[in-house]
């Protein structure tokens, strides 16, 4: 049984890196810019989609706060790339660090509630997003057009870094999920997710473990968003606290599979493919189809598509051994 | 520092304006105390009662308050709709958020779709004045806002506290299945006060009209106000909503003035910890 679990690890690991080289080497094959471009905003929206899961899938803990992370990553970028001067690529993990600690502020608060909790984290995070894009507005609401990015290698073009950045992202942020799919970290956000007074009965600090979720995933949304402001170059409010970043990642994990670790990849995947075939018409119409598709895949599909799969398969297959 | 007399003035616009937040979150602690769901499209439908009346003063040229003939109406209807399909459905607490935000997109976008991105601003007439009195401003939309809100806080405590309708509405808010086994019918007090919150929605949406310069996405800018009131308040009290809309109102408004305006926003946000970590019940449960 030892062993089995080794060489399953192993060829997560192995497959995860063929994947990710293939996918690095692929913008100096002769690609077209305009697939390196789709391919980038599938990583930005993967990303997205897997690190909601980390906190909303594992524990179930129901966050709307996508949007307030990525805009107050991509704003908090911009501001110390063009206010202080700071070099791009070291704007990313002060983003990163500005959205871990407002998540950490909210769930001290938040994930010390006895009662009403999960709905109460759920308002506050609904709260947050409205608050930072108000505030951001009030105070830059004219945007920010960040520096050029300087290119350390003459061969390296400015979209294939972005796209580098984006997939490292998007490795990184899905490499973290399987791995706390597997341990005993995520054993444990599971039992919190099922039932949180039988596993505070069992030994299980659900405060601890529900921040240290909440911290991961906020932390990957800030990174995807200084990602995307760069990517972007000028950061405009409306575009980055747009709610669709925090609608579609939902939508996504719901329809791949909630809970699973590949269901936000595949949903991710999906979504961003149909994006791009309706992207020519009008984005007001395309809103309105894709809230109408989550109030129906939450009724009629709301274990998703992986799950559905899965069940299929047992039926007719012996079950899975280790079920991804 | 400022003056005396700002401070004062401040306090009494704050009381109003928290009027105002009172009424609109009377809808949404209704159904998120009673009914167990949490509708985050009452935002957008509020702000669709705000372009129902800005057509009725623009197109028609009626006083504001004539919309409300059609608006509570088709809001009621609306109301019960949903409400239909929730019980069709069973949605539990946290489906309802998830369905509700979906819902909010629809209703956002279909507002940008129909009226476009523009800000609108309604000819409210004497609506937007003051009543000039010894030195102190007061706003005749927010006056009457507040007076309303206070008459249908003290009608609903009577409903509530008199009528068999009102005690079978606390016997569902307390405990859904024991009520049931008491011989009260879930799913009728369900539809009237989901159709009763959307007919506050409509009220509310309609003084949004006349006191904001707004556009489709207005109600996102309500959200984390109403939320902090109808946690404030206690979930389903309804004179607790109102008294939570005032302090909000007030300390909004103090800020505004001691601090720069820009970060006032955030006067709700910390409010909402601060009650989160104080007191998670709000000022009365039920």
């Amino acid at each position: 049984m030892e062993m089995k679990v080794v060489k399953h690890t192993l060829y997560t690991v192995i497959s995860i890196v063929v994947a990710a080289l293939i996918l690095l080497i692929l913008p100096y094959l002769g690609i077209s810019a305009f697939i390196i471009s789709f391919l980038l905003s599938v990583y930005i929206w993967v990303t997205l989609a897997v690190s909601w899961n980390i906190l909303s899938g594992y524990t179930g803990y129901f966050s709307f706060g996508h949007t307030a992370f990525f805009g107050s990553g991509a704003f908090a970028s911009a501001v110390t790339d063009f206010y202080f001067d700071i070099p791009y690529f070291i704007t990313i993990p002060i983003a990163g660090a500005v959205t871990t600690g407002m998540a950490a502020g909210l769930g001290i608060v938040t994930f010390r509630l006895r009662r009403l909790r999960g709905q109460l984290f759920a308002l506050t995070t609904v709260v947050l997003t409205s608050v930072s894009s108000i505030v951001v507005i009030n105070n830059w609401g004219d945007g920010i057009v960040m520096h050029s990015v300087k290119a350390f290698w003459p061969f390296i073009s400015i979209p294939h870094i972005f796209y580098t950045l984006a997939l490292i992202l998007c490795i990184a942020s899905i490499s973290i999920s399987i791995a706390l799919y597997r341990s005993r970290l995520g054993l444990n956000l599971f039992a919190i997710r099922d039932d949180e007074e039988a596993a505070e009965a069992i030994g299980i600090n659900s405060f601890k473990h529900k921040m240290i979720a909440f911290c991961i995933s906020s932390m990957l949304v800030g990174f995807a968003g200084a990602v995307f402001g760069g990517w972007l170059k000028y950061v405009w409010p409306e575009t980055v606290f747009s709610l669709n970043y925090s609608l579609f990642p939902i939508l996504m994990t719901i329809l791949g599979g909630m809970g699973t670790w590949i269901g936000p990849i595949l949903g991710g995947v999906i979504l961003t493919t149909i994006f791009q075939i309706v992207a020519g018409g009008e984005a007001i119409l395309n809103n309105i189809i894709l809230g109408s598709l989550l109030v129906v895949v939450m009724i009629f599909l709301p274990r998703g598509i992986f799950n559905l799969a899965l069940t299929g398969y047992r039926r007719v297959r012996t079950p899975l051994r280790h079920p991804p | 520092m400022p003056s005396t007399t700002a401070i004062i003035q401040s306090l009494l616009t704050g009381t109003l304006v928290g009027g105002f937040y009172g009424l609109f979150a009377l809808g949404l602690t209704l159904s998120w105390g009673v009914l167990d769901i949490i509708n985050m499209s009452y935002f957008p439908f509020a702000v669709l009662s705000a372009y129902i009346a800005y057509a009725t003063m623009t197109i028609l040229g009626f006083d504001p308050f004539i919309s409300l003939i059609f608006s509570i109406p088709s809001f009621f209807i609306i109301g019960l709709l949903m409400q239909i399909f929730f019980n069709r459905f069973k949605i539990d607490i946290f489906r309802s958020l998830i369905i509700t935000f979906a819902l909010f997109i629809v209703v956002e976008n279909t507002l940008s779709y129909i009226w476009t991105a523009d800000v609108r601003r309604a000819p409210v007439g004497f609506l937007g004045g003051s009543l000039f009195i010894d030195s102190m401003y007061i706003p005749i939309g927010e006056l009457i806002a507040f007076f309303i809100g206070i008459i249908i806080v003290l009608g609903n405590n009577i409903i509530l506290k008199r009528t068999k309708l009102g005690l079978a509405l606390r016997a569902v808010a307390e405990n859904r299945e024991a009520s049931a086994m008491w011989g009260v019918n879930y799913s009728r007090i369900a539809l009237i006060v989901g159709g009763l919150s959307m007919c506050y929605v409509a009220l509310a949406g309609m003084f949004i009209a006349i006191f904001y310069p707004f556009t489709p996405s207005q109600g996102s800018v309500f959200i984390g106000r109403i939320f902090a009131v109808t946690i404030f308040g206690g979930l389903g009290s309804v004179t607790g909503a109102f008294i939570a809309g005032i302090i909000l109102g007030v300390a909004e408004s103090l800020a505004a003035i001691l601090f720069a305006p820009s970060w006032s926003p955030l006067v709700a946000f910390l409010l909402l910890l601060i009650i989160l970590v104080v007191k998670p019940t709000g000022l009365t449960w039920r």
